[in-house]
């Protein structure tokens, strides 16, 4: 057997379906051997129009399905294209692996033609990178690769093949039924005095607050967390990514909060005097001032799968390293024979009255304008429950941080650790893949979009209906905004000039394309995308001058945020 | 606040990559190395001594041990306290030099 022949059977050991590729001279062996798989129907490729958006796709895919995405790139050039892929991944712990080809093992170091040192330049944005060395290596590192990558804190995982290793023959093919590396996935410890410490901590609390991260989502633990605020009467509030675990529609929760985050989520988990992290990291996007948290004197506990994050940031008073659904149902087992249920009415009377005051500022009328809020709204009136949301990154980003109701987990996905542009699309069709079942959303930017739009090219040839709704305000409007409020106006280096036509380039590639006037038009081209069931493009334009509120100084605490556009007098 | 810590890495060799990475770790958190010793057994078996130095007074040096715990193919760090070390000599016949591509004997 081939060495790329046993790369195709191992992966598809591993429960391949689907890869999203380019080819090229290193990877190609790989491809001569899955053309029988992909006629049969057994494998799917997806050829993508660059590298980068193979990796955002395979990100997708994992995010959507919880399973590892897998994507494929040449030596050189596609190596290199899929970096930010990864760190992308790494970043928001997806996991992703990645099969590379590289050069013959005797053209190593040489400079030869598309060489790359692709461990070199993996290293630093992955979980783990290896070079298959020897053709009987292939088995055993494409089972490490998917076990490292879906275990423990997820992450991505470059396999490295050389072409005269998938060029090989061998007879004695040998599968193993275990990873064997060095290696350990967290542990779950279920200490009974920690477990009871935290009970004893959250019964006695009059403000307490639950903020969820991304963990949740992975740990499939959003029952249990909901369980836990209905036993105590404890608002939720969430990291950005960690809004894809809770139902927006669930009453105690409360919103994303943070830089760009709900005024009165941030507002909560300050006024708290207890705050319990469950799978997110204290990170400097969501609490802005680790300064500014302590000294609330709040009590900080956590529980998180990777102990690490306990020294970072905020060292938490009590906190359990572990799967978040195992050790909330410890906690809630606990809970429930110690005592009686909480309702603390005066506290959560408190968060309705931030919810009321600050709703005030957060839906300002129509100045002529298209307003982001009513956009979002206009779209979760259409759209099913379940409908899946991806992003790109800019200001359309916060204000589906701030306006978007997911109203299923894992129906969320932005780049949120590394807030990459061009997230959106490429994200998107990767989740379409996985769950074709459900209708999903790119909620984009115009520089975005622009940034990995080529691949709508591959959602048209591919089939693959996803629904991209561009936000063409004709500038990179974060950036905008922080020049306008925070550098005196001095804009620079963000407006676009007319170029291109959104709605022709859509077209071009074979994808429908509306123009959105009003927000009865967003409605009703969005009707028509789901029916007609193919990839499409609705255009919305937003006016360069509308703010993603609140925000904060670069730099600044969450009291310091800016609730109002401050160039107006008004409230809106 | 410790501004050097001696540590002792206990892994598996699998290429220079281990090596690469946990070099990576520390400068990452803006610490140096001023010392290491790394030995490599037939199986793979690999240990590294290694004192690192925060120059930068940055204060990373829990955080970069406990960081260097949870990377694969590193079974453990252990953080041994009033270390000391002996400079090992090299003993060779003959040298060979190269310089910039130039090779001399
Ligand atoms: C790849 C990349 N380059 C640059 C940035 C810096 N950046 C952050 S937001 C932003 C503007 C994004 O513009 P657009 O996608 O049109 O979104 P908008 O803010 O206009 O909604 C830029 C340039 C980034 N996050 N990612
Ligand atoms: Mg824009």
């Amino acid at each position: 057997m081939k060495g790329s022949e046993l790369l195709v059977k191992s992966m598809k050991r591993e429960g391949v379906k689907d890869l999203f590729g380019i080819p090229g001279l290193y990877n190609m062996p790989l491809y001569d051997s899955f053309i029988e798989d992909v006629e049969s129907g057994e494998l799917r490729h997806i050829l993508m129009r660059h590298e980068q958006g193979a990796a955002h796709a395979a990100d997708g895919y994992a995010r959507a399905t919880g399973r590892p995405g897998v994507l494929t790139a040449t030596a050189g050039p596609g190596v290199t294209n899929i970096v930010t892929g990864l760190i992308t991944a790494y970043q928001d712990s997806s996991p992703v692996v990645a099969i590379t080809g590289a050069v013959n093992r005797n053209a190593m170091g040489k400079l030869s033609f598309q060489e790359s040192d692709t461990l070199g330049v993996s290293f630093p944005v992955t979980k783990y990178a290896v070079e298959v060395k020897t053709i009987e290596e292939i088995p055993l590192w494409v089972k490490n690769a998917f076990y490292i990558a879906s275990t423990g804190r997820p992450g991505p995982v470059v396999v490295d093949i050389p072409r005269d290793v998938q060029m090989e023959d061998i007879e004695n093919v040998h599968y193993p039924e275990e990873a064997k590396v060095h290696y350990k996935p967290f542990k779950t410890v279920v200490n009974r005095d920690l477990v009871n410490q935290m009970a004893l901590n959250l019964m006695k609390a009059e403000k307490p607050v639950i903020l969820v991260g991304t963990g949740v989502a992975w740990a499939n633990a959003t029952d249990e967390v909901l369980k836990l605020s209905e036993f105590l009467g404890c608002p939720i509030v969430s990291t950005l990514p960690g809004k894809s675990a809770i139902p927006a529609d669930y009453p105690l929760y409360v919103g994303a909060m943070g830089y760009y985050g709900r005024a009165e989520a941030s507002m909560a988990a300050l006024e708290s005097d207890l705050l319990l992290a469950v799978g997110a990291r204290f990170s400097d996007r969501t609490f802005t001032s680790y300064d500014e948290m302590k000294d609330t004197k709040k009590i900080f506990m956590s529980i998180n799968l990777d102990p690490t994050d306990f020294s970072k940031g905020i060292k938490p008073d009590v906190s359990m390293a572990g799967n978040a659904k195992v050790l909330l149902g410890e906690l809630l087992n606990t809970l429930s024979v110690m005592g009686r249920k909480k309702a603390n009415y005066a506290w959560n009377r408190r968060i309705n009255e931030l919810k009321d005051y600050y709703s005030q500022f957060s839906h300002p009328s129509d100045d002529g304008h298209m307003r982001p809020w009513h956009i979002l709204k206009a779209l979760r009136e259409v759209l099913p429950r379940d409908a899946i949301m991806t992003t790109g990154v800019g200001q359309h980003q916060m204000w589906a941080e701030t306006y978007w109701e997911n109203l299923e987990p894992r129906s969320f996905f932005s780049s949120t650790g590394m807030g990459t542009m061009g997230f959106g699309l490429p994200a998107a069709m990767g989740a379409k893949v996985g769950r074709p079942d459900k209708i999903v959303v790119d909620y984009d930017g115009d520089g975005s979009f622009m940034m990995t739009g080529n691949n709508l090219a591959t959602a048209v040839d591919e089939n693959i209906p996803i629904i991209a709704v561009v936000n063409d305000n004709r500038t990179l409007g974060l950036v905008r905004q922080v020049q306008d409020m925070f550098q005196n106006k001095r804009i620079v280096g963000v407006d676009y000039g007319n170029s291109p036509n959104i709605l022709k380039y859509a077209e071009s590639f074979g994808a429908d394309a509306f123009e959105a006037h009003d927000y009865s038009d967003i409605m009703e081209y969005m009707r028509t995308a789901i029916k007609e069931n193919v990839p499409s493009v609705i255009r919305v334009p937003v006016d360069k001058e509308e703010l993603a509120l609140p925000t904060l100084p670069p730099g600044g605490k969450l009291r310091e945020m800016i609730v109002s556009d401050p160039r107006k007098n008004n409230k809106n | 606040m410790t501004q050097e810590k001696t540590i002792k890495i206990e892994a598996y060799y699998r290429d220079p990559g281990l090596l690469e990475r946990i070099a990576a770790t520390f400068r990452r958190f803006w610490l140096d190395i001023k010392w290491m010793n790394m030995k490599v057994e037939e199986d793979g078996k690999c240990t590294v001594y290694m004192s690192i130095y925060d120059g930068s007074g940055l204060g990373n040096l829990d955080l970069s041990v406990i960081t260097l715990s949870k990377m694969v193919d590193i079974d453990f760090v252990e953080e041994l306290e009033g270390a000391s070390y002996k400079e090992f000599e090299i003993k060779y016949n003959k040298m060979k030099k190269y310089e910039w591509g130039v090779i001399s004997e």
